[in-house]
């Protein structure tokens, strides 16, 4: 097989990602690995992983690395590369034979370079688990953990009912970050594995949704008040507390308005402000342009600066003047003036 | 002669997908190695295929059917003819192969 694969030992379910990052400190408490799984039903405009929207296996492409040798334009059998002004170019929609198959990879297989890679690593529960277990001594001495983001986690539900529980077997500290488009079932399979959410909500207006991110917002909403009612239920009847972080990406101009602000302040304290443990607003950044050089994809964001201190203040303002306290809201990912 | 043949051009049967497509089938060597069973595989050429013990759609008399007649069609996927080509040549014992158009 060309594709990179890390089954060989077991025959088990497998899950894409596209990585799996070690020592990482801002999805969840302490030290923790973070699982970013590939697929989303979601298709923000604004992505900061556009690798991960699709389930499938897809290429990279750095024309920085390629050595211009051709070998893979050679060595594809579906005809989708050729040489072109910038480097390689290729043509997506014949990598895959249908909607059912995926990259074959080969071209990442052959190429010295390594200009072509896999963006998607295979993985088994078992594999993923050893991998995950490999910090446990930093979790332990942080409070640390592990948490499945993406893309969407729980369109691999299964995968990640099985790892969780075998996680909280060995007393890791678990967390889940979801975009929450997902049946209310599947949302409720996991969450006796959860210790920890982070659930998005992007925008309150359904039309506005719709158009920049693929879909209308209702079940995600709709979910969340279930959740709401879960974690309620569980500190109740089990006196045991689940941490919900809302997160709200600041996109200019789209998701940063203080209308959008407002209505997601007005939301959280309507229905879900005594399970809110935190309200993260993840400022904007446009670091994530190489991969979409790196997907051969356009981005409308590539010339929007990084957002400062001063971009958020009237939206921290807003949130706050509507009754949000001001412990339970944070502002991520700004740079210093 | 065949020196002169890119490693593209040399007929390789491992690339025989079920399908018609010239290419490295994931779900042809899960089903094979044993890997997933017919209830697991998304592919629904796939699954219909190794079902009825076809090495390929080419052997099979519904040949063009309807899954395999709207993939060939596809905006997307869609390939002029090559794929049916394809396996029209390899059910003869023709082993050449026409890439995706």
């Amino acid at each position: 097989m060309y594709q990179t694969k890390i089954n060989e030992i077991n025959k088990t379910p497998e899950m894409l990602t596209v990585e799996v990052s070690r020592g990482t400190t801002h999805d969840g408490p302490g030290i923790r690995s973070t699982i970013f799984a590939k697929g989303c039903p979601l298709s923000c405009r604004w992505c900061q992983n556009p690798e991960s929207i699709n389930p499938k296996q897809e290429i990279w492409y750095e024309p920085g690395k390629c050595a211009g040798c051709l070998d893979c334009v050679e060595i594809c059998r579906r005809g989708a590369l050729s040489p072109g002004e910038a480097g390689i170019e290729i043509r997506r929609e014949k990598c895959a034979a249908c909607a059912a198959c995926a990259a074959c990879a080969a071209c990442a297989d052959i190429c010295p370079a390594k200009a072509m890679t896999p963006a998607g690593t295979v993985w088994t529960v078992d594999t993923l688990f050893r991998e995950v277990m490999k910090d446990k001594v930093y979790y332990d001495e942080s409070g640390g953990g592990a948490t499945v983001s993406g893309g969407e986690p729980l369109l691999h539900i299964d995968f990640l009912t099985e790892l969780f529980r075998k996680l909280k077997a060995e007393n890791i500290h678990t967390a889940l970050d979801t975009c929450g488009y997902i049946p209310g079932e599947t949302l409720m399979k996991i969450m006796p594995y959860v210790d920890m959410i982070m659930y998005d909500i992007k925008l309150i207006d359904p039309e506005k949704h719709r158009e920049m991110t693929g879909r209308d917002n209702r079940l995600i909403l709709d979910n969340l008040k279930s959740l709401a009612g879960y974690i309620r239920k569980s500190r109740e009847e089990k006196n045991r507390d689940i941490s919900l972080w809302i997160r709200t990406p600041l996109i200019p101009g789209d998701t940063a308005t203080k209308e959008n602000i407002g209505q997601i302040a007005g939301f959280i304290l309507e229905n879900i402000p005594d399970v809110t443990e935190r309200w993260e607003l993840c400022a904007f950044n446009p670091a994530c342009a190489a991969k979409y050089i790196k997907m051969q994809k356009a981005w409308r964001y590539g010339k929007t600066g990084v957002m400062k201190r001063s971009d958020t203040d009237e939206l921290i303002q807003s949130a706050l003047s509507l009754g949000i306290p001001e412990d339970k809201l944070t502002v991520t990912g700004l740079i210093k003036q | 002669m065949d020196g002169n043949l890119t490693a593209a051009q040399k007929f390789d049967k491992k690339f025989m997908a079920y399908c018609g497509d010239y290419s490295l089938c994931d779900w042809k060597s899960k089903i094979e190695n044993g890997e997933v069973s017919l209830d697991g595989v998304v592919c629904d050429k796939a699954k219909c295929c190794a079902a009825k013990g076809y090495e390929h759609c080419g052997f099979c008399p519904e040949l063009p059917c309807q899954t395999l007649s709207d993939m060939y069609a596809h905006p997307e996927w869609g390939d002029n003819g090559s794929r049916l080509s394809n396996l029209k040549n390899w059910a003869k014992g023709n082993y050449v192969f026409e890439l995706r158009n």
